[in-house]
């Protein structure tokens, strides 16, 4: 070896303690490590330190420099760090030889002296093989497609192009509002849904969004930067470049399907039919005659099937009450449920409300359901309240049920052709806790209803965090592979080695990121804007062609040689 | 006078493969709190579990490990959309293999989200201590090219 290795070792003021006596520590470094050269300093962490352990690199031409020093998690990465900033050009690895070796073994000093030694030599042994990843930057078209016009897709494209990033927004509709379109008024505040679209679609008008109505997203290729969507509307198919997706295609409400006699008795409507009704109702209420009114919360919901609480429901029944209260204030209307969900100050004064008005509530167990009357039409609700016992008979010639919202259908191919995973119940997963509304793959976003149930104010909300999470993104207009992952170092890109290849494709089965992909001559390509550097493609390649040049298996080997005390290892 | 097959006794090692997103988080901690381990065992940190290919396992086990540790993250917690399922069945199939061929599969520590605080890690290394202390050593013949060539790999 031309130039050598130094290994410069921080005794950290001392508090390496009496398991890592300098004398000691020197002479067993000495003897495992030839060649090297090893140097102490007082404490790495100190800029005198570094400049004099920069300057000696220089002068010594070294290739790698092992510092030998704390954890990564404490001062480590910033010895590291600083060493680079003073323009090092030597490999450089971290040896823990604090955390992971003095404080562990303070009982056992021959044994940590030992150990520190073999952590050193392991760190120069993986640091001598490993590669670089290339850095290259990425080009990021700069447009970011929406997938879905509610209130959450709706806001995310107005806040794009209100932060000067091209946008493509597209619905199955043909214009924009998504469900608010068939809701009259929203809750808490009972304000027109109109009102509250209205602002979405004056940040609509920026000519830096197009809307495509009655378009839908067909599939989706390319990688982060450079995505090509396929886009489907009545007339055939078309493709879009976009550097970012957001997808908020929103959910559906359930139907009663027949639950609670829906399907042979008059008068007995899902929340969404008393919507319609509600609305022409408050355009000409002339013709409104309701003299009792019974609302059946959690139908479908919380129950084996469908084991959540869809969180709109109860607040709507509410809203939908005190709308029928305000068009008639005699119609009596009672709410039977299983807990009302009404949490915050805002649905809590709604709930209070509502009972000021003199909807009552009465609290049904789920293994006694609340059981429709009536022939032909409704005329009653017999319910055992649960809090007294009692079975009540309540009069109604309007049954209301509550259903919960579901996942769309169509997000299941959706999701799977933007890499995004969907939870046990098929609602769309960004990565909670850290970056809920970011999907695994860079640029890939979800928000609102896709994700769970959320009212509209909460969507648009999403919508605006995603729309600024993929503005970010692209801001630069470029992407660097670094950057994209997860927070801390950047372990680097895999790449396979196309003439060791044998091209099995366990490294396109494996990657969780889509990143390994078989190209159309066969041969296994990975997108540095995907791959995340996991290293997974490299434990599954039977040919060792797949690795990430940073933790590669030739440097992992020396390592795991090193860490048996340096004898030479045996090739199975 | 040919070489003894039984090796003199040398002190027990171990290769731990910690996840740089938990359980070497809880080495860390468990170094910052000062508990006091054997040193029998050296940290490889790896970016995901995902990343032990069964072969590594396999090499430290004939390079002279006693045991391996695999530690990673809560199955449904990997920070790698779910690398370390696939991980986990993976090196459970090399525990059976382990059994198989006569070197116990105890002599393979996995654990998935029980390493993140000082405590647990410092746990964990005690016990698989404790166990491949007891564990008989294992048959030199399944090793018949320890002292051979050492090509690279």
């Amino acid at each position: 070896m031309s130039a050598r290795t130094v290994i410069a070792v921080c005794e950290c003021f001392g508090t390496l303690g009496r398991a890592l006596p300098r004398r000691d520590l020197e002479a067993g470094l000495s003897a495992r490590l030839a060649g090297a050269r090893i140097e102490f300093f007082p404490g790495l962490c100190r800029a005198g330190d570094l400049d004099r352990l920069a300057g000696l690199l220089a002068e010594e031409g070294a290739a790698a420099c092992v510092a030998a020093a704390c954890s990564p998690f404490a001062r480590g990465r910033e010895v590291l760090a600083g060493l680079e900033e003073r323009g090092c050009a030597a490999a450089l690895a971290l040896a823990d030889l604090r955390e992971g070796c003095a404080w562990l073994h303070a009982q056992d000093p021959a044994g940590a002296v030992a150990k520190a030694a073999d952590l050193a030599a392991m760190a120069r042994a993986g640091l001598e093989r490993r590669g670089r990843s290339p850095r290259a930057s990425l080009p990021a078209v700069q447009r970011v497609l929406v997938v879905g016009a509610g209130p959450a897709g709706m806001a995310a494209a107005g806040t794009l192009a209100g932060l000067g990033v091209p946008v493509t927004l597209v619905d199955r509709q043909d214009r924009p509002g998504g469900l608010l379109r068939q809701i009259g008024r929203l809750f808490p505040d009972n304000i027109p849904s109109q009102d509250f679209l209205a602002p979405l679609e004056e940040e609509l008008g920026n000519p830096l969004v197009s809307f495509l109505p009655k378009t839908t997203l067909a599939g989706l290729a390319g990688d982060p930067g450079r995505f090509r969507a396929r886009l489907a509307n009545g007339a055939g198919e078309s493709e879009l470049e976009a550097g970012a997706v957001v997808l908020a295609c929103g959910a559906m409400p359930v139907l009663p399907e027949g639950r609670y006699r829906a399907k042979d008795l008059a008068g007995v409507i899902s929340q969404m039919e008393l919507e319609t009704r509600l609305r022409r109702a408050e355009a000409e209420p002339a013709g409104w005659d309701l003299d009792a009114a019974v609302f059946i919360q959690c139908l479908a919901a919380r129950d084996a099937e469908r084991p959540y609480c869809s969180t709109v429901c109860c607040p709507t029944a509410l809203k939908n009450a005190l709308r029928l209260k305000a068009l008639r204030q005699d119609t009596a209307v009672s709410i039977l449920h299983r807990g009302v969900m009404a949490p915050g100050v805002a649905l809590e004064e709604l709930y209070r409300r509502a009972l000021a008005a003199g909807v009552r509530f009465y609290g049904f167990a789920p293994e006694s359901p609340p059981e429709v009357l009536g022939q032909g039409r409704a005329a009653g609700v017999q319910v055992r309240d649960a809090f007294s016992g009692r079975s009540l008979d309540l009069p109604a010639s309007l049954v209301v049920l509550s259903t919960p919202l579901k996942p769309q259908p169509a997000l299941e191919g959706m999701a799977r052709a933007l890499g995004l995973r969907l939870d046990s119940l098929g609602f769309a997963c960004g990565r909670e806790p850290v970056a809920p509304l970011a999907a695994a793959t860079p640029g890939i976003f979800v928000c609102g209803s896709a994700r769970w149930p959320v009212y509209a104010a909460q969507a648009a909300d999403q919508g605006r965090a995603a729309g600024i999470k993929a503005a970010a993104l692209l801001a630069s207009g470029e992407l660097d592979p670094a950057g994209l992952g997860l927070p801390g170092p950047w372990p680097g890109t895999s790449a396979v080695r196309s003439a060791a290849c044998s091209r099995c494709g366990q490294c396109v089965a494996i990657c969780p990121y889509n990143a390994c992909r078989r190209e159309a001559d066969g041969s296994i390509a990975v997108s540095a804007a995907r791959c995340r550097g996991c290293g997974a493609c490299a434990a599954v390649c039977p040919s060792g062609a797949a690795a990430v040049p940073e933790s590669n298996g030739p440097s992992l080997r020396a390592m795991l040689r090193e860490a048996m005390g340096g004898a030479p290892g045996v090739d199975l | 006078m040919s070489e003894p097959t039984v090796p003199a006794p040398r002190p027990m090692r171990a290769v731990v493969f910690a996840c740089r997103w938990c359980a070497l988080l809880g080495a860390d901690r468990a170094g910052r709190e000062r508990l006091d381990l054997p040193p029998f065992f050296r940290v490889v940190p790896v970016e995901c579990a995902a990343a032990v290919e069964p072969d590594l396992v396999l090499r430290a086990l004939a390079d002279g490990a006693d045991g391996v540790a695999v530690l990673g993250c809560h199955l449904g917690g990997c920070r790698h959309n779910e690398a370390n399922r696939a991980a986990k069945v993976r090196l459970d199939l090399l525990g059976d293999l382990l059994d198989a061929v006569g070197l116990d599969r105890r002599r393979l520590l996995l654990s998935w989200g029980t390493a993140h605080e000082a405590a647990q890690f410092a746990g964990l290394v005690r016990d698989f201590a404790a166990v491949l202390e007891e564990l008989p050593a294992p048959d030199p013949g399944l090793f018949p090219l320890r002292q051979g060539s050492d090509a690279s790999c």
